[in-house]
């Protein structure tokens, strides 16, 4: 059984593309997905990519992917990696895959000297979270997320 | 009495360290950034961070920090708000809004779908200075961190 985790490729961005509507359809959010594939190319490989995607390969067949990008904490004055999106085929799931696209990342992180490494979850998602805090990561408690987008967006801008 | 706002730039190291201090400070959170760690980024014309510097009558008297962002469902940009820090002598006079308005326009001008931050759940001022600016919480949503020794651990 092997698994082989690598970055993507521009020939793949179809693949992606395919497992973020996966994910969104996983978390009941595939209504609120508008992207386009011309956008996740732009996004990975335009002139200014935004984003880095890893591809989790399981016996050479395409099993998951994990999206990411760099923030920076102005408290550590260091920079950090976001993960965006992680997603496991469900017919491959239990087998490690997700914790093992994790690893590399973290990997990057130590390599890279970045002290933090961060990603959001749905509440629901008991199966995700219980992976997280086995791995020792924590909800940052107390912290609430905000949004404001659409026409709330555009009024304070102006 | 006025606000005025511009973007950091070359120099604004020392002023936004004092000022990003001041507010891990107010958090009782680990601080330790210097100086210099916001220098390169501020003399960088393509760094994916910046930050706004606000001026009370001419005096440095608060700062918000942004980062670029990206939603994959959505296929656009979003902006992430770090920070913003108000000194407290220039408190309660719409600095933070000043600057808060600042980081939607630019978002709007970078063409970003949203602005997203974190705030503390006990800070119920802030809370309702934004939700009276239409900001919404993200309800289901738990944020998650691992660093330290569990980063070391999972990353070796």
């Amino acid at each position: 059984m092997t698994l082989e985790i690598r970055e993507a490729r521009a020939s793949e961005v179809g693949l992606v593309h395919d497992f973020i509507r996966k994910l969104a359809d996983y978390e009941k959010l595939l209504h609120e997905v508008a992207a386009s594939e011309d956008d996740i190319r732009e996004a990975l490989f335009g002139k200014n990519p935004r984003c880095h995607c890893e591809l989790a390969f399981w016996e050479g067949a395409p099993a998951g992917f994990a999206l990411w990008f760099y923030n920076f904490s102005t408290f550590a004055g260091k920079a950090g990696i976001y993960l965006e999106d992680l997603y496991v085929e469900p017919q491959l799931r239990g087998r490690g895959i997700g914790k093992a696209l994790l690893k590399h990342l973290a990997r990057r992180c130590v390599a890279e000297g970045l002290p933090r490494f961060q990603w959001s979850v749905l509440n629901w998602n008991t199966p995700s979270i219980a992976v997280y805090e086995a791995m020792g990561a924590k909800p940052v408690d107390d912290w609430t997320v905000y949004r404001l987008t659409g026409p709330e967006l555009e009024a304070l801008a102006t | 009495m006025s606000v005025a706002i511009r973007k950091a730039g070359p120099g604004d190291g020392d002023t936004i360290h004092a000022m990003l201090r001041e507010l891990a400070r107010h958090h009782e959170a680990p601080f330790t950034a210097e100086p210099g760690d916001y220098e390169r980024f501020l003399a960088d014309p393509h760094a994916v961070n910046g930050a706004l510097i606000a001026f009370w009558n001419g005096t440095p008297a608060g700062c918000a920090t942004w980062q670029r962002s990206y939603s994959t469902f959505r296929g656009r940009e979003t902006m992430y708000m770090e920070d913003i820090s108000v000194m407290p002598p220039f408190r309660r006079q719409g600095i933070g809004k000043a600057l808060f308005e600042a980081v939607a326009q630019m978002a709007v001008g970078r063409k970003a779908e949203a602005v997203t931050w974190l705030m503390m759940g006990w800070n119920a001022d802030a809370r309702r200075f934004y939700e009276v600016h239409g900001a919404r919480i993200e309800d289901g949503v738990c944020f998650c961190k691992i660093s330290g020794p569990a980063l070391e651990r999972l990353g070796s």
